[in-house]
């Protein structure tokens, strides 16, 4: 690991190294699997989505670009659309802008809204912050076309996605990923929400390729807690 | 924390070793997650556990014994007392049927009336025996208690509440609160009863002793057994006179006094008759004898000339020979109208003209024929000697004349011989048509006798018994001896038996853990959130990539770093 490459400021250093020192043990798997289908079809666009707000699918994207840079040397595009609760920027230590909503305002060029990050391979695509989000605005055709753009310029795309459930044209989202890992909190969403998500991605014609069980608590002391699995 | 969060991915990759809808890991998972719900149910238990024996008014125990005796009333039963041989109740479940007799609900309407309902269900006041000196926390719970005893205080104690249901309401009382129940191994009933005053529980269990003795004296009371016997005496009394006014009615009728003694009567004339029937057969055969020899005689002596007549005699100058030969030839015309007399009747109907003249003919014959041979009798019996000289002057013939009288009286005698032999054969055959007639009787006279016999062996009996009771309910009307007797009267109790407050917090504490389990438990099913890996495979049927642990530190800085859209 090496923080100095990442933490632009002293602020963002703290949050994000410590969501990557506490998740780096379960990446190993997923990782090898984003690679091997990277390698096999030559890019792979994976989005991170979750039923509700709160999950978790910031840090996880953000995390798992990280480690793809750092660990594979792989040029990663990392789209923040989640537009509605942006965090993306605090996590890396970036400026809010220019990003996608700034884009839609017309105050910026889409060519510098893919901006590079102080690590070599990370382009970050960040929600922008001039202005609050409207509706629906994803759904916009500049956005839209920014986001496929980005996601045919790099052989790896992770897009942090609003709630499912909650913002419907997050489906629209759908048309440029070739698979979507679902983050779940555990012990706040319910499993029909879960269902319907999935539900959602499928329609679509998308594989869900598999599920991040986030901010797991163990109810019993760890003597008790092989259990907790179960 | 590295290391314990490898501890924890390795956990949650393992295969689960217990299902979770195992009851164990049910109840582990709903006690790690749902504590508070725990400690607030046994919390709210053990308060209102122990709110509610605080409030609860403090209890007094007033403890009577009765000792059970068992008499000759306790263990008779009706056929005993009718009959001595008939087995009497055993003694082994004779407190156990006391017991059943004195828990009998009639026996707390009896002690409510003695006492009065408002007395069983007045108002418990702690606070009214508090005084100066008494700690104002007790006064404080005194207070307390007395409140709530009000609020709680049935309806039915307010002014114009119905005196029926005050005092259903006070027999409900007292059955719940008094107890009766036989000691182990001994004849001694224990009564006891709670109250909240030591007074008024001594006095209620007393009353409750003194009932069940009446109600003892009640059940096993003489009375109704003398009032049995008496209606049985009755009965048997009744039967005994229908069957003797029945055997006098048929002795009347039959002429019989004792049966026995007259068949044995008739059988000793029958045979009697038998034997002189026979012995006039006996004598007939000699007189026959004799006749025959005497007509031999005869026929060897010359008869005297006056003999040869017609038939006709002259009674005054007749020789004795013509007189018997007139004799002779009477008595057979005798024979003959009388058998034509006889035949007459059966011939001719009888009260028609025809019968009248024949019978009238016939009878007048017969009172010649009669008379002629009175006559003749009397004349023979005048004649003073055989040699009387005839009529005719014949010289008589002595010989002759000897054998006729001979030959007379033997035929008298065989004549007396026969009526008396004929009268005595109709006489046996009464005698024996009677003696069957009282044979074919006997059964109906022994019948008679025996109903007579079992009667007043049955009604002296029941005078036995009905002594034996009189005796008992003598015993009875003095209420001092009863076999139900008080050895302990009911006592004054100091010390208040209840209300066991920490039994009441335990079992408080006990239903709040359980209630606080059930609850957790319930919770932990009827949660449908995904919690672990095992509920995202099972419920989504996707594989979980990883488990990410909560991290506080991270959680906090990212709430922080995280903003909203400006």
């Amino acid at each position: 690991m090496n923080p100095t490459k990442i933490h632009l400021t002293e602020k963002s250093w703290l949050p994000v190294e410590e969501a990557l020192a506490s998740v780096r043990p379960i990446f190993h798997a997923l990782l090898a699997q984003l690679t091997q289908a990277a390698e096999v079809q030559g890019r792979h666009r994976v989005m991170f989505a979750s039923p509700e707000h709160g999950d978790g699918t910031t840090t996880l994207a953000t995390c798992t670009a990280l480690m793809l840079v750092r660990h594979f040397r792989r040029d990663v595009a990392l789209v923040e659309a989640n537009l509605y609760q942006p965090a993306m920027a605090s996590y890396l230590g970036m400026p809010p802008g220019p990003g996608l909503l700034d884009v839609a305002n017309g105050d910026a060029d889409p060519a510098q809204a893919v901006r590079r990050s102080s690590l070599e391979g990370l382009h970050v695509l960040t929600a922008g912050g001039s202005r609050p989000p409207a509706e629906g605005e994803l759904a916009g055709e500049a956005l839209r076309a920014l986001i496929t753009q980005t996601s045919r310029e790099h052989p790896f795309t992770i897009i942090d996605a609003p709630p499912l459930l909650e913002h419907p044209e997050a489906c629209l989202l759908l048309e440029h990923v070739d698979e979507v890992l679902l983050v779940v909190r555990a012990g706040s969403t319910h499993t029909n929400r879960a269902k319907a998500a999935v539900q959602i991605v499928e329609d679509a014609g998308v594989k869900v390729g598999g599920v991040f069980l986030n901010r797991f608590k163990p109810h019993l002391p760890l003597g008790l807690g092989k259990h907790q699995a179960a | 924390m590295s290391l314990q969060n490898e501890d924890l991915q390795q956990e949650a990759q393992a295969p689960p070793t217990v299902e979770l809808r195992n009851l164990g890991e049910v109840l582990l998972h709903a006690v790690a997650r749902f504590p508070m719900t725990i400690v607030l149910c046994v919390a709210t238990g053990a308060f209102s556990a122990l709110a509610y024996g605080l409030v609860q008014p403090n209890q007094y125990m007033s403890v009577g014994l009765l000792l059970l005796r068992l008499g000759a009333r306790e263990q008779q039963t009706p056929e005993s007392v009718v009959n001595e041989d008939a087995v009497a109740r055993g003694p082994s479940v004779a407190t156990g049927d006391e017991l059943l007799i004195l828990r009998n609900p009639e026996l707390h309407e009896r002690v409510v009336d003695e006492i009065g309902p408002q007395r069983i269900l007045g108002p418990y006041d702690p606070s009214a025996a508090d005084g100066p000196n008494t700690p104002w926390r007790t006064r404080w719970m005194h207070g307390l208690q007395g409140f709530m005893a009000g609020m709680t205080q049935p309806e039915i104690m307010q002014e114009g509440a119905p005196t029926e249901l005050m005092r259903k309401a006070a027999v409900e009382r007292l059955a719940d609160g008094v107890s009766i129940n036989a000691q182990r191994h001994a004849s001694t009933l224990v009564v006891s009863y709670k109250a909240h005053s030591a007074e008024l529980a001594q006095e209620i269990a007393s009353v409750y002793m003194r009932v069940c003795q009446e109600r003892h004296r009640e059940v096993y009371g003489a009375s109704n057994e003398l009032s049995f016997i008496n209606e049985r005496l009755s009965e048997e009394e009744a039967v005994k006179a229908a069957a003797e006014s029945a055997l006098q009615e048929q002795r009347d009728k039959d002429g019989v006094y004792d049966l026995r003694v007259l068949q044995e009567a008739l059988a000793e004339e029958i045979q009697t008759l038998d034997a002189e029937i026979e012995q006039d057969t006996i004598l007939m055969r000699s007189l026959g004898g004799q006749l025959e020899v005497i007509d031999q005689q005869l026929a060897r002596t010359t008869p005297e000339p006056d003999e040869q007549t017609d038939g006709t005699v002259p009674l005054d100058s007749g020789s004795p020979a013509m007189l018997g030969s007139r004799y002779e030839w009477l008595l057979a015309q005798h024979r003959d109208v009388n058998s034509e007399l006889a035949e007459a009747e059966k011939t001719f109907l009888k009260g028609s003209p025809l019968y009248e003249s024949e019978n009238k003919r016939l009878r007048g014959r017969l009172e010649t024929i009669q008379a002629e041979i009175e006559q003749i009798e009397e004349r023979l019996a005048s004649l003073d000697s055989p040699l009387t000289p005839r009529s005719g002057g014949g010289q008589p013939n002595a010989v002759y004349d000897g054998l006729i009288l001979q030959r007379v009286e033997i035929r008298r005698q065989q004549e007396g011989l026969k009526a008396g032999t004929e009268a005595r054969a109709k006489l046996l055959e009464s005698r024996k048509e009677r003696l069957s007639e009282l044979v074919s009787k006997e059964s109906l006279y022994g019948e008679l006798q025996e109903a007579i016999a079992a009667a007043t062996e049955s009604t002296a009996r029941l005078r036995k018994a009905r002594a034996h009771q009189r005796t008992l309910e003598a015993i009875d009307s003095d209420e001092s001896m009863t076999n139900l007797i008080v050895t302990q009267e009911a006592t004054l109790p100091t010390e208040k038996e209840g209300p066991d407050r920490a039994k009441f917090l335990a079992l408080g504490t006990f239903a709040g853990i359980f209630m606080g389990l059930a609850l957790a438990i319930a919770r932990q099913v009827m949660d449908s959130r995904l919690r672990y890996p095992k509920c995202i495979e099972d419920g989504l049927g996707i594989r979980v990539l990883g488990v990410v642990p909560e991290e506080s530190r991270w959680r906090r800085h990212g709430s922080r770093l995280r903003r909203p859209a400006a």
